[in-house]
């Protein structure tokens, strides 16, 4: 017990959350240990990227506890959240690289602004980062002047520079190509080899197998299961069963019928 | 009725709420001046975006409302023969009260609302958030460091209005009132007390605080996309022009008892 205990590195016990008049999340509890890559799995809005808020602390859980490392960050205020965000880094869904900094500025962000390290090391790391990613020679160029899994992938770099140990991934596939994507989900694949412990929120089963070690799925606001992506397949849950193949919902007269006739008109 | 009393309440509390937020963000942002040295290169890209960005506008605001004074000051001193007096009436009116306020309406219009729509596109894009993610204080980094510049920069800003509007008033009653230019510059001089000066650099330096921190809290406050950042930056500069002109009416009774 203890042994598993050691090995959790981030976990939501019973997290609830309502925006505005919104209950986002129920009785959410997850956990991601030490050195696996744990994937939320889940439709749109049905509040996967919240949970990544939450463990972040940009969001505030109603009620439950959220632990990383074994500490409840629940009561923390912002300025004490500081130090346990510097633990882990986020890849956002659109990357959100600051349009006034220089690619490499971008990545070497958190090591510029804590200034831990010597100038050389941030400069080695920030290049050594970009090569990982296949994007050394865009250094010096301004995000706008990036493709979008171009800017993902610099995202990816600068959660790698920061040096944090937990990355989070917020949808690092989604718009992307088929060519963008494998390579993406080839990179979150080889830093589960270095020992990160990492969390990727995505609706892409394909990415989502490709990447897991441990699958949670998320239907409106509620973990509906928590397993390896074997079990996964082998759920006999309805909403999990129409998430892997939603051809199902077809069955049951959900989609669209185009077969009654054009748009528009009265059949 | 119930209805419309339940309007009015959500509406008192709405405004009570907006109040409450940009006061906890000025406190904030004011707070973050402490230790704004590890922002020193964003502090000082912004000194130079609302001084040397806006030296163009005030110096063409100051030459035309110094020469629009000369002609009309004029107009109005001549059936009592004081022409002559005209730059008294342009140095005291621009220095105490249309040099700070055009100034500062003028760099809402420029500096306020980019800063509202710049913070917004930076919310609407997750850029706040990733400032978060990264362990930055993004009031510190963002509002502390526009404030600096704003509380800075505008009074100064102030200074060049005011000296190009009497200059420029100087132009118009050289060209077209024949004054000699001995006798506009000594009554210009002569009309301004010290409190005029002190005064008219208290006011644009509040004046800054209100663009910066509207700007900000526009920008901070934005909720839904594009359209969002439109309709923040639309409101900064409601919002900052509104209350320039009445902090200028308050300030102004404020100094007279004093003066």
């Amino acid at each position: 017990m203890t042994a598993t205990v050691a090995e959790e590195q981030i976990a939501l016990r019973r997290v609830t959350l309502t925006l505005g008049t919104h209950r986002v999340l129920r009785d959410v509890s997850v956990t991601a240990m030490r050195g696996e890559t744990t994937v939320i799995l889940g439709a749109s809005g049905s509040g996967k990227t919240t949970i990544l808020r939450l463990i972040l602390g940009l969001y505030r859980a109603d009620s439950g506890a959220i632990l990383i490392g074994g500490r409840d960050i629940t009561g923390l205020t912002e300025r004490e959240l500081m130090p346990v965000r510097l633990e882990m880094a986020m890849v956002f869904q659109g990357a959100a690289l600051f349009d006034s900094l220089t690619v490499g500025e971008n990545v070497g962000y958190r090591l510029w602004e804590q200034r831990t390290v010597s100038d050389h090391e941030i400069e080695s790391r920030v290049r050594r980062s970009l090569t990982y990613v296949g994007l050394e020679d865009t250094i010096g160029k301004m995000p706008a002047e990036l493709s979008g899994g171009m800017r993902k992938r610099v995202g990816i770099a600068r959660a790698l520079a920061s040096g944090a140990q937990t990355i989070l991934y917020d949808e690092p596939t989604a718009g992307l190509d088929p060519i963008n994507t494998c390579m993406t989900a080839r990179l979150i694949k080889g830093l589960k080899s270095q020992g990160l412990t990492q969390i990727v929120v995505t609706h892409d089963l394909d990415t989502a197998h490709a990447v897991a070690d441990r699958i949670v799925v998320v239907d409106r606001g509620r973990v509906i299961f928590e397993g390896s992506p074997e079990d996964l397949k082998a759920s006999p849950l309805p909403a999990i069963q129409t998430f892997l193949d939603p051809s199902l919902l077809a069955a049951k007269g959900v989609f669209p019928r185009p077969e009654l006739g054009e748009w528009g008109e009265t059949p | 009725m119930e209805a419309t009393a339940d309007i009015v309440r959500d509406r008192v509390a709405g405004y009570v709420l907006t109040v409450q937020e940009f006061a906890l963000l000025c406190a904030h942002a004011i707070a973050g001046l402490r230790g704004l040295g590890r922002h020193a290169r964003e502090t000082l890209i912004q000194i130079e975006r609302v001084g040397v960005g806006s030296l163009f506008i005030v110096i063409l605001t100051g030459t035309f409302t110094g020469m629009v004074l000369a002609l009309q000051g004029a107009v109005q001193l001549e059936p009592y023969g004081a022409t002559i007096y005209v730059s008294r009436l342009i140095s005291t009116s621009v220095v105490r009260e249309l040099g700070p306020v055009l100034a500062a309406l003028m760099i809402a219009g420029r500096v306020g609302t980019g800063i509202a729509s710049e913070i917004a596109s930076m919310k609407v894009t997750e850029q706040i958030d990733a400032l978060r993610a990264e362990g930055t204080d993004p009031i510190q980094k963002l509002a502390s460091t526009r404030l600096a510049a704003c509380v800075l920069m505008i009074p100064l800003l102030t200074v060049v209005t005011n000296g190009i509007a009497v200059f420029g008033g100087w132009v118009v009653a050289r060209l077209y009132l024949s004054i000699d230019s001995y006798f506009y510059w000594t009554w210009a001089f002569e009309a301004l007390r010290l409190n005029d000066i002190v005064f008219g650099l208290i006011k644009p330096a509040v004046f800054g605080f209100i663009i910066a921190m509207v700007g900000c809290y526009a920008g901070f406050s934005t909720r839904g996309g594009t359209v969002g950042v439109g309709i923040s930056t639309t409101q900064s500069m409601v919002s900052s022009s509104i209350l320039i002109l009445a902090a200028d009416f308050f300030l102004t009774k404020l100094f007279m008892a004093f003066a």
